[in-house]
């Protein structure tokens, strides 16, 4: 009988705990993100050596025209 | 977890349901309670599933002060910048544009207090900067990011799949800003749709300081044409400039010219959207750039059609355009 409680006891904070683990576990696994691991730098450092070396003067960029 | 992952629990008489949109979107939580729950044991659990869930809601602040109730398809309404040094771009901005920064007063469920930021010019909401350390990147992300605004973002989302886009981030519902996707084109070029909760923003004559204009850089001019009419329903021209010299094309909506595509001029750079700026004069504009931690990119030459145009980035390596524009010379 006093086993029977034992176990009893042990199952309810057993689930107690792994409904906790999973919780947390979901939560923290994978923080959410809208911008997430994407893009990359437009311009690194290695473009300023290409206007500085005066390539940039020959490159045609747009904008608004209407 | 799978996206769409659902996990359900029993415990006692009480059900406890998660499901989770998206692994780097969003959680949510659910909780049905069909019956007494009479174990202290499973009400603090429940508790601290809803607390732990719940702080991982993910939101962004609303694009608009106000609610406008209107949506214009295909117009751009939003530009996010990520970078990896905010208060160094806090700076560039502040002092080159007179943009002002702060942080919103939603809870966002990622980073800190001021990991996003609002931008506003001269009182107005223009865009929103995003500190990139709080992202799991594997390389280091600094861009602007265009948003365009779409009435029917599933549909959208759905076509671009079609025409060989790659869906980054599946559409999203912020509860304060609206769904938002995040998405390459059919080349790779990074852009975002969004289909506002309160309407878009008001939109407004650009003064300096303000955006101006937002072109694709492509390799083909065409069919990058092709895939944009596809998704947002473009109407993709060739424009009627007198002395423009090479390949361009206007997307239009709603008889509204909304973004430019034109062949990408670096061979170097990935295909990307470029924002260009209103400002009096792009070479005094870019005079102060290196000062302020930025690079000038393409010093200020002049337009075949007028005016002038220079290629900046800020300190984070975060590419912008600045043009001399008139409205009465594009009329």
């Amino acid at each position: 009988m006093t086993i029977t409680r034992i176990t009893a006891a042990c199952s309810r904070y057993l689930r107690t705990i792994a409904i906790t683990l999973t919780c947390l576990l979901l939560a923290s696994c994978e923080p959410p993100q809208v911008y997430g691991s994407i893009g990359y730098s437009t311009f690194d450092r290695g473009f300023g050596v290409l206007a500085g070396s005066g390539l940039g003067m020959d490159v045609r960029i747009g904008g608004r025209i209407l | 977890m799978p996206a769409g992952a659902l996990v359900s629990l029993r415990y006692n008489n009480t059900e406890l349901g998660m499901s989770a949109g998206s692994c780097t979107t969003s959680i949510r939580l659910e909780i049905r309670y069909d019956g007494r729950m009479h174990k202290i044991s499973g009400l603090l659990a429940a508790t601290l599933l809803f607390v732990g869930c719940a702080a991982v809601t993910l939101d962004l602040p609303s694009i608009t002060d106000e609610p406008t109730g209107i949506r214009s398809d295909g117009r751009v309404v939003w530009r996010d910048l990520i970078t990896t040094t905010p208060a160094e771009s806090r700076r560039f901005y502040g002092e080159l544009f007179g943009w002002t920064f702060h942080a919103p007063g939603v809870a966002l469920g990622f980073g800190g207090d001021e990991s996003y930021m609002l931008i506003r010019h001269e009182g107005r909401l223009i865009g929103g900067m995003l500190d990139g350390n709080t992202l799991e990147a594997e390389e280091e992300v600094s861009q602007w990011i265009t948003v365009i605004s779409v009435d029917d973002i599933a549909a959208a989302v759905s076509t671009a799949r079609q025409q060989g886009g790659e869906i980054l981030t599946e559409p999203t519902y912020l509860p304060s800003r609206g769904t938002l996707a995040v998405l390459r084109d059919h080349e790779g070029a990074l852009f975002a749709m969004i289909e506002t909760r309160d309407g878009d923003p008001e939109q407004f004559s650009p003064e300096f300081g303000d955006f101006l204009w937002d072109e694709v850089w492509s390799s083909n001019v065409t069919e990058s044409a092709e895939f944009y009419q596809s998704v947002v329903g473009y109407n993709a021209a060739s424009p009627d400039a007198a002395g423009l010299e090479y390949e361009y094309r206007v997307m239009s909506s709603a008889g509204e010219p909304r973004a430019g595509i034109m062949r990408n001029p670096f061979k170097e750079l990935q295909p990307v959207w470029i924002n260009y700026l209103r400002v009096a004069d792009p070479e005094a504009v870019a005079s102060k750039v290196e000062a302020l931690g930025g690079q000038v990119i393409v010093p200020a030459q002049p337009r075949d059609i007028g005016g002038s145009v220079a290629l900046v980035a800020g300190p984070s390596g975060a590419g912008i355009a600045l043009q001399s524009w008139s409205e009465e010379s594009s009329e």
